[in-house]
C-alpha cells in the first residue's frame, strides 16, 4: 500500500490546469499508477484537509522523448487525477 | 493614490516631508509590479506573461516588493510635488522608510527647492570702471619675457657663475666614507636646484675640473634625517652654459612671427596688453555688478548644487580626500556666488528673452571662422564635437544678459 506521499507524486501546475481549477474547481495531480480512486480521496483529504468530491483518474501515455531528431523511446507514462472539493474548501499550492 | 504628507522641516531651499500611502495603494503597487513582471518571467507550466498573478506574487515576492516600493514612492514623490507646487533642484533622497507587509509605508522626503529667483531690482546700480593703463614698463617687461624665452645656452670656458646652467657628476659619500661613481645633474647655479654648499663647491671649479670637500647640509632640508649633517662629496664639473638672450632687433621680430620691424612686435604686444586689460575690467565690472544684483536680491540656493559645484573643482584642482573638508569650507562662499551668479544671468536670460538664439551662434561661428580663415561649416562642425557649441551659446546668453543690465545701470 503506498504512503499519502507516494500516492500524490505532484500537484500539476500549468497554464491548461490553473485555468481548470480557476474555471471550475478541479485540481490536477500526479498519482502513483497503482493508485486506486479511493486511496487518492483519502491521501488528498488527509495531506490537504479538504473535503473531495469527485475524483477522476486517467493514464497518460509517455510522449516520445525529443533526442537530437532520433526518438529513442519514451518518456515514462504516468497517471493523472482530477479532483473537486467540497465548496470553500481551497488547495493553496495551486494559488502560486 | 490617497497620500498623506506633512511638511516636517523648511529650511531655505530644504524641506522635509513626511509621506504615508494607505496600506490599500502598497497592495495595489504590488499587484502592478507583478503583472509587469509577469509578462517577462517564465515560469514552468506557463508559457511566458500568462502565469496568474498570484503565483508571481509567490514566486518573486522580494523583487516585487521591492519594485512595488520604487512605485509606490515615485507616485507619492509625483503627488507630493504637484500638490505643493515644487520645482525640486536635485534628486530627491529619502530617510526613515518603514516598509512592513499590509502596513501602510511611510518615508521622509528629502527635497532640495528650485529657487524662485524673482529679480525686484536689476537697475541704478553704480559700478565703477577702472581701466588699467598699459605703460611702457609692462611693455618691455612682456619683451623682455620673450627674449628670456628666446634665449640660447652658450657653452663658455671660464668658472660658473649664478644664473649658469651647469652639468656636474655629484657623488656623496657612503656611510663608510667611500664615494660611489655619481650622478650627472644639470643645474641652475642660484635657482635653488642644489643646496648652498654644493653650489660654493661648483663655483670654485672651472669646466672639467673636480673637487672633494665636505658640505654641511642645510637645517632646513626636505628629508629630517640628512638636516645638519657633513658629510664628504665630489663634484665634477663637466660643462657651463650662459645664457644668451637674443637683441632686440627686426631679426629677433622676424623670428617672433610675422613682424617686419621690432616696432611691429612692440605694438602688437602693447595692442594685447590692452586687450587684456580691457578684458579683465570687463570682467571687473560684470563682477561688480553681480556682486549689486546679488545684494539686493535675496533667494535661497540649493545646497546639493554648491557641493556639486565644490566636487567639481576638488576634482579639477586634485584635492587629495584628506584635504577635501578644509577645501570646501575655504570654497564655500565662492561656489554659493557662483551658483547665485548663473542662477541670476539664466533668470534674466529668460526672463527678458535674452537667450542665444540659433542666429546668434551661428554669426558667432561666422565669425570664429573669419577669425581663423576657415570655413564655417568646418567650424561649426569642429566645435560640435568637441561638446564646445553650448559653451558658446552660454557665452553669447552671458554677453547678451550683461549688455542689457548695461543698459540699466550706471557705468563710470
Amino acid at each position: 500500500m503506498a504512503t499519502l506521499h507516494r500516492t500524490i507524486v505532484r500537484p500539476v501546475v500549468t497554464e491548461k490546469t490553473s485555468a481548470s481549477y480557476q474555471d471550475r474547481g478541479e485540481y490536477v495531480f500526479e498519482v502513483a499508477s497503482d493508485a486506486s480512486k479511493p486511496a487518492i480521496r483519502q491521501a488528498i483529504e488527509r495531506l490537504f484537509g479538504v473535503k473531495v468530491t469527485g475524483v477522476w483518474t486517467m493514464n497518460t501515455r509517455g510522449k516520445p522523448r525529443k533526442n537530437m531528431g532520433k526518438t529513442a523511446g519514451l518518456r515514462p507514462s504516468w497517471k493523472k487525477a482530477i479532483v473537486t472539493l467540497k465548496e470553500g474548501d481551497k488547495i493553496g499550492i495551486f494559488e502560486g | 493614490m490617497n497620500i498623506a504628507f506633512e511638511t516636517k522641516k523648511s529650511d531655505g531651499a530644504e524641506r522635509l516631508i513626511r509621506v504615508t500611502v494607505p496600506a490599500a495603494d502598497v497592495e495595489a503597487a504590488k499587484h502592478e509590479a507583478a503583472k509587469k513582471l509577469a509578462g517577462k518571467v517564465s515560469i514552468p507550466g506557463f508559457r511566458p506573461g500568462k502565469a496568474p498573478t498570484a503565483m508571481v506574487l509567490k514566486r518573486f515576492g522580494d523583487s516585487i516588493k521591492a519594485e512595488a516600493l520604487d512605485l509606490v514612492v515615485q507616485e507619492a514623490y509625483k503627488a507630493v510635488l504637484d500638490k505643493e507646487q515644487l520645482k525640486v533642484a536635485a534628486q530627491p533622497h529619502i530617510h526613515d522608510l518603514k516598509f512592513e507587509d499590509g502596513e501602510p509605508v511611510s518615508f521622509e522626503l528629502h527635497l532640495e527647492i528650485r529657487p524662485d529667483v524673482t529679480l525686484a531690482r536689476t537697475n541704478g546700480f553704480k559700478v565703477t570702471r577702472t581701466e588699467r593703463v598699459v605703460s611702457d614698463e609692462q611693455v618691455t617687461e612682456q619683451l623682455e619675457a620673450l627674449r628670456e624665452q628666446r634665449a640660447n645656452w652658450a657653452p663658455v670656458e671660464e668658472k660658473p657663475l649664478e644664473g649658469d646652467l651647469v652639468s656636474v657628476m655629484l657623488a656623496t659619500a657612503d656611510d663608510d666614507g667611500t664615494i660611489p661613481e655619481g650622478k650627472e645633474y644639470k643645474i641652475v647655479l642660484g635657482a635653488g636646484h642644489a643646496i648652498a654648499g654644493i653650489e660654493e663647491v661648483i663655483t670654485e671649479l672651472s669646466p672639467g675640473g673636480s673637487l672633494e670637500r665636505a658640505v654641511k647640509w642645510p637645517d632646513d632640508f626636505p628629508d629630517e634625517t640628512q638636516r645638519g649633517k657633513s658629510k664628504m662629496v665630489r663634484v665634477a664639473l663637466t660643462d657651463v652654459k650662459r645664457k644668451a638672450l637674443p637683441d632686440l632687433d627686426d631679426a629677433f621680430a622676424r623670428e617672433m612671427g610675422d613682424f617686419d620691424t621690432i616696432d611691429a612686435l612692440r605694438t602688437t604686444v602693447r595692442n594685447d596688453l590692452v586687450e587684456t586689460a580691457k578684458r579683465e575690467s570687463d570682467a571687473d565690472v560684470r563682477a561688480k555688478l553681480l556682486d549689486g544684483l546679488i545684494g539686493a536680491n535675496a533667494f535661497d540656493v540649493p545646497p546639493s548644487w554648491v557641493n556639486q559645484l565644490i566636487d567639481g573643482y576638488a576634482k579639477a584642482y586634485q584635492i587629495p580626500d584628506s584635504e577635501k573638508e578644509r577645501f570646501a569650507g575655504q570654497f564655500r562662499p565662492t561656489a554659493e556666488r557662483q551658483v547665485r551668479r548663473d542662477l541670476i544671468v539664466e533668470t534674466l536670460a529668460e526672463t527678458e528673452n535674452l537667450k542665444a538664439s540659433e542666429g546668434d551662434v551661428d554669426d558667432k561661428v561666422t565669425e570664429l571662422a573669419e577669425k581663423r580663415g576657415q570655413n564655417p561649416g568646418q567650424v561649426y562642425a569642429t566645435l560640435q564635437k568637441a561638446g564646445r557649441l553650448t559653451e558658446l551659446e552660454r557665452g553669447i546668453t552671458e554677453d547678451k544678459v550683461f549688455k542689457w543690465l548695461f543698459d540699466r545701470n550706471t557705468i563710470e
